[in-house]
């Protein structure tokens, strides 16, 4: 029994690295950022990282943005579609949770944060629009609309991340690529609201002048035209009006950078032992102090701790190349305006959850003190190395999905019918032209065409 | 320890059980499939009880003919209109004293079947145009909602507004509202 016991430690423990998921990645990530998006992909199939079913919605993940951006539209969704699946059908494993206690978070099955669980229907719906198919992609709406609606249940605070302004607004922009002008318009209408009231403070992103073009035009056409009119007066626009005969929209959203990784930082706690088999950890430097109370079955054996290392995750900003882009073409020249920060999301949510990290951490430190004590008393060896391998151990979960953006720009342009040969402009901080894409679009009367274009020229990490 | 911690995070299996889609459930507090079928029923139960009916009847000597046309969403959330509509349009039929015409759009798909039917069908059961029953009165509508938060608790109010117009005179025979007011707490 105990030496059974013995090696599963050692085998659980010498299955963690040192090194962040990012490093791990470092060969696949290498390609991915210079667009050489065939060899990423065979990296990924090959990738022992992403064969272990704890990454494997990770995996999902990084496997539908590859082939989203090699064009191969139905294969990338098959895999968004089982990402969506593993999402929706994510059960806490009591295995699962006790090794991640034991060990270290790093070992338990990778969940997604919710902005990576909605950022999996945006891809979704850009692949059905790109295979022509927007009954599909009005499908994804709906099943935003579901997960926009438990997001905002699962939290009652409002000074945290719940609810999704760019997801609202995507909805809108299908809703009324499909004629249906009054889920549009709700649509947009929710958006503006979480634009004007959440987004500023949290993430540093004002409501797009488009969306409230956006909004009046979808409020007329849903023949609302006394909320048309206020919104109107409110935001001191005119009704842009339904398209003329021979011409079409694009909707062109801009995926500017990388969304950031995740490193490793840890605290040192001493352990100091209070009364009443209650323990406290405490930090001077930084002036933390948690209580614990430990069980029964734990009183007397963690008091006796010295100095103990507590790894937590912190995500690290991948600072884009551009700062801004603008969209032109022999008729027209659209700015591309801020929508989403991923960036700042996946800051903010880490963020609001801080304090359940640290106190599972804690818990994490906690039991694996009682486990060693506790072996101790039965085999002092068998105790001490639990204690160093624990020791080795500990470590934060650094994964996340890395191949998101850093943000999302877009703009809505009227052009006529035909072919056009638009410029993506893109700039720099001065807002000076470092680089031009050409984008091809074509162009069908009365209909509107999505593009969508990722620049994954970023700074390194750490890198201002 | 470790046998205790795993109880103490428990199984958490999915369970799937099958329920009488008439059976009240409430969850979150959104509009729902109740929401829908309640008020459908009560306000077609209004619209059926009211004067405008005996009226129409006694002046044409028959049942009016109505469709339902379009029920605008004005309210916070995506609301399937359809299944709303679809519950009136059934709540009208089954009571046996009006009539009910198909809406705009599937008229346009029926009209494109019988035109088919013109080159395709045999002659003896091919459908004749210019047979379709005219509607005399339209019933028309809105939903809103007032959403009102605090700290934990929410309140959403639904109100649908229901409208039956003549066809010919525009003239309103009939207004109906139904509210609906539900307390969330978190």
């Amino acid at each position: 029994m105990k030496k059974s016991l013995l090696f599963l430690f050692v085998v659980l423990f010498s299955l963690t690295g040192c090194r962040t998921y990012y490093q791990r990645q470092q060969e696949f990530h290498g390609y991915f950022q210079t667009g050489r998006m065939d060899d990423a992909a065979r990296v990924l199939e090959r990738s022992k990282d992403g064969s272990r079913r704890r990454n494997e919605l990770l995996h999902l993940l990084d496997k539908g943005v590859v082939q989203h951006m090699l064009g191969n539209y139905s294969l990338s969704n098959e895999l968004f579609e089982q990402a969506f699946v593993l999402g929706e059908d994510f059960r806490r494993d009591a295995l699962d949770e006790a090794i991640s206690l034991l060990v270290n978070p790093a070992m338990s099955d990778y969940r997604g944060e919710d902005f990576e669980l909605l950022m999996v229907h945006y891809y979704k719906a850009m692949n059905f629009i790109q295979l022509g198919d927007l009954d599909a992609a009005l499908v994804e709406c709906r099943r935003m609309n579901i997960k926009l609606a438990a997001l905002e249940d699962k939290y009652t605070k409002n000074n945290r991340y719940r609810r999704d302004a760019f997801i609202h607004n995507l909805m809108g922009i299908i809703y009324d690529a499909s004629g249906d002008f009054n889920n549009a318009f709700i649509a947009y209408r929710n958006a503006y609201e979480i634009y004007r009231d959440d987004y500023p403070e949290l993430f540093g992103v004002s409501a797009p002048v488009q969306l409230k073009y956006d909004l009046v035009r979808s409020a007329f056409r849903a023949g609302f035209s006394d909320l048309g009119s206020e919104y109107e007066s409110l935001f001191g626009i005119q009704n842009p009006g339904s398209l003329g005969s021979g011409e079409g929209e694009l909707v062109f959203f801009w995926q500017n950078g990388l969304g950031p990784v995740k490193e490793e930082w840890s605290i040192n706690f001493s352990v100091v032992r209070g009364a009443g088999g209650t323990v406290q950890f405490v930090n001077e430097e930084m002036g933390i102090s948690f209580p614990f109370i430990s069980g029964a079955q734990a009183s007397g054996n963690l008091g006796d701790l010295r100095l103990v290392r507590v790894a937590f995750p912190k995500y690290a900003e991948r600072r884009p190349v551009f700062s801004g882009a603008r969209l032109s073409g022999r008729q027209h020249q659209s700015v591309l305006e801020l929508a989403q920060n991923v960036n700042a999301i996946a800051f903010k949510a880490l963020e609001d959850r801080m304090l359940r990290e640290f106190s599972t951490a804690l818990l994490r430190l906690a039991i694996r003190q009682a486990a060693e004590q506790g072996l101790r008393r039965q085999d002092e060896r068998l105790g001490a190395l639990f204690g160093i391998l624990g020791a080795v151990a500990e470590k934060a979960d650094t994964r996340n999905w890395q191949t998101l953006p850093h943000s999302i720009h877009y703009s809505r342009m009227k052009l006529t019918e035909g072919e056009h040969d638009l410029q993506l402009e893109l700039l720099n901080q001065s807002q000076q032209v470092i680089r031009k894409v050409p984008i091809d679009v074509s162009i069908r009367a009365s209909r509107t065409t999505f593009r969508n274009f990722h620049t994954l020229d970023a700074k390194p990490v750490g890198f201002r | 320890m470790i046998i205790s911690l795993i109880l103490l995070s428990g199984c958490q299996r999915r369970t799937v059980s099958r329920i009488d889609p008439g059976q009240v459930v409430d969850l979150s507090g959104r509009w729902n499939d109740t929401d829908s079928r309640l008020v459908a029923e009560e306000m077609i139960r209004d619209v059926l009880s009211r004067p405008w009916l005996m009226r129409f009847e006694n002046r044409a000597g028959r049942v009016p003919v109505l469709i339902v046309g379009d029920v605008r969403n004005r309210s916070h959330e995506h609301i399937d209109a359809e299944t709303f509509i679809r519950n009136m349009e059934r709540e009208f039929v089954n009571s046996g004293t009006v009539r009910l015409v198909q809406g705009a759009e599937f008229r346009e798909q029926i009209r494109q079947e019988r035109a088919d039917q013109q080159e395709f069908a045999s002659p003896e059961t091919v459908a004749r145009w210019r047979r379709e029953i005219g509607a005399d009165y339209m019933l028309t509508g809105t939903m809103n909602s007032i959403v009102d938060q605090y700290r934990r608790d929410r309140i959403i109010y639904y109100q649908i507004n229901l409208e039956l117009t003549d066809m010919e005179t525009n003239e309103k025979v009939w207004i109906g509202e139904k509210q609906i007011k539900k307390v969330v707490r978190n």
